[in-house]
């Protein structure tokens, strides 16, 4: 009885983690090249979690009857068919809307890729390309740190500059370098870090991505990639989940009533 | 949950920041000189409450990790330079710069301040002054017997004296400033700018020389805002309002819930 009551506080916990994800998601709806998180409630032993092959995952009724599962996994006998939930975070990789801003210091990625911004903690990623000029006419991120180009920090010192589709930056009509992109393998474990940056996070390495492939928008800016529709739909199914939950909390809780009050007092007669 | 609720409320609060922006710029579509301002949003600081890349007893890397964000700040009010609309006034002494650069003021404080607005006028001492009163930078004065004044493209003001219908005498030249950064100008109202340490400092230049634009007379330019893309942003703004306030509803709704749990 007391397991089912964890059960479902653990389940309305997951949900509020998750209710929070989307909070953070909508109020990002606006901010330049935000990649919103998503979140899956699974269960605890699930392939995406141990890294298991599906078929080899020991079902709900093996864990009950405890014992060794392929693998050599031992398990304690559990007391009924509840596993532990948890909820996953990862990054959404699509795009957000691509829109002219006038401003040539704006640059949009069209396609794969993410800009690299130095910053003391080292190098992070980026598709927000709100880019200005600092007082050395650097090209850096609203909060100072400067974009990287193949041969470090990219300064536009002259009177006009251009970044070309594939990235390569001309100042005054001499070429000067070009942008880096990078890509990942999986870039849906992509960490935030607040700022509209993104880190990698151990085990998952940038890669180059090719000159031939890069395509950019100069003067254009990537938004959000929040669907307000799917975050209040995903927001009204939390809240409905969690609604659930605490019916099983009143439900156990009045069995508890029942056995600890009602029996107790039958034995008394 | 309380949680949810300040993350909503951030962006409740970035989203009216951005209409107070839109509302300004609308405001001042009129504007001689103005220079729209755009609302730049970043996401804030994330909780690891379970960081990515762990490694678990078999030392196999775990991929789930667990990071739950705090909402939204704005982070810049950009200001785009882009050029004004063009109106003509047939008034010699409205000057537009057409490219980069700013007239530079000299204020009573001392100061050397910067504008774009070249609506000029003369005042009871025949200097060139803003509409304030702020005197032009570097100082020009306009003989009481001119008849006829013009402004040529690189800035060099021409009168033409009564009584002498041949020859124009040189009054003064118009020198403009420029700076590495504009958008670091700090914006003062009354269509000035200050230097600021963001905008670098300024560089001197005749108009049409350096990269500074020229000077045309008899017209002005006004502000550079554009209508439709405000309301649409305005539009889009209201709408953002509102999901956020969804959010608290619900969260509200989810706590008064956990509330009546228990009677």
């Amino acid at each position: 009885m007391i397991k089912s009551l964890n059960t479902a506080q653990q389940a309305m916990q997951m949900e509020q983690v998750r209710i929070e994800a989307l909070a953070n998601n909508l109020a990002n709806v606006d901010s330049t090249g935000f990649r919103q998180i998503l979140t899956r409630v699974v269960a605890k032993n699930a392939p995406e979690i141990t890294g298991q092959d599906p078929q080899t995952v020991p079902t709900a009724q093996a864990l009950t009857r405890g014992g060794t599962a392929p693998g050599g996994r031992t398990t304690p006998p559990s007391g009924g068919t509840a596993q532990p939930t948890v909820t996953l975070h990862a990054t959404d990789t699509r795009p957000g809307q691509i829109g002219p801003t006038g401003r040539d210091t704006d640059v949009a990625i069209m396609g794969r890729g993410y800009f690299v911004v130095q910053t003391e903690a080292g190098e992070r990623y980026t598709r927000a390309g709100s880019f200005q000029l600092d007082n050395e006419r650097r090209l850096v991120t609203p909060d100072g740190d400067p974009v990287l180009g193949q041969g470090g920090a990219v300064t536009l010192d002259g009177q006009e500059f251009s970044i070309e589709p594939d990235g390569t930056v001309t100042v005054d009509g001499a070429v000067r370098g070009r942008l880096r992109l990078v890509d990942f393998g999986d870039a849906t474990r992509l960490e935030h870090e607040g700022s509209n940056r993104l880190a990698a996070p151990p085990g998952v390495e940038p890669q180059e991505v090719p000159a031939e492939e890069i395509v950019l928008a100069q003067g254009h800016l990537e938004g959000s990639n929040v669907d307000p529709i799917d975050v209040l739909v995903d927001m009204i199914a939390a809240q409905r989940a969690f609604e659930m939950q605490t019916k099983v909390l009143t439900t156990e809780d009045s069995l508890l009533d029942k056995s600890v009050n009602s029996l107790g007092r039958a034995a008394h007669v | 949950m309380i949680r949810a609720m300040g993350t909503a409320a951030s962006g409740m609060k970035a989203q009216q920041l951005n209409i107070d922006t839109i509302a300004n710029n609308l405001a001042n579509v009129n504007t001689t000189g103005y220079k729209k301002q755009h609302a730049e949003f970043q996401d804030l600081l994330y909780e690891k409450v379970l960081p990515g890349g762990q490694v678990d007893a078999q030392g196999r890397a775990v991929p789930t990790r667990v990071e739950i964000g705090h909402g939204v700040k704005m982070v810049s009010t950009n200001k785009n330079f882009s050029q004004g609309t063009v109106v003509s006034t047939s008034n010699p002494l409205d000057v537009m710069i057409e490219g980069d650069g700013f007239f530079q003021l000299r204020m009573p404080d001392g100061t050397i301040k910067y504008t774009r607005d070249g609506s000029f006028k003369l005042d009871a001492e025949r200097n060139v002054v803003t509409s304030q009163g702020y005197r032009l930078e570097p100082a020009i004065v306009v003989p009481s017997d001119a008849v006829e004044l013009s402004v040529s493209r690189d800035g060099l003001i021409n009168v033409r004296l009564a009584g002498n219908d041949s020859d124009l005498q040189e009054v003064g030249q118009i020198e403009l400033a420029r700076f590495p950064n504009s958008a670091g100008l700090e914006t003062r109202g009354g269509n000035i700018f200050a230097e600021s340490p963001a905008s670098g400092a300024p560089l001197l230049a005749t108009p049409g020389v350096d990269g500074v634009g020229e000077t045309a007379s008899g017209f002005l330019e006004m502000s550079n805002v554009e209508t439709v893309d405000e309301l649409v942003n305005m539009i889009s703004a209201q709408r953002a309002y509102e999901l956020n306030s969804k959010t608290i509803t619900m969260a509200d709704e989810m706590l008064r819930i956990v509330n009546g749990l228990k009677r």
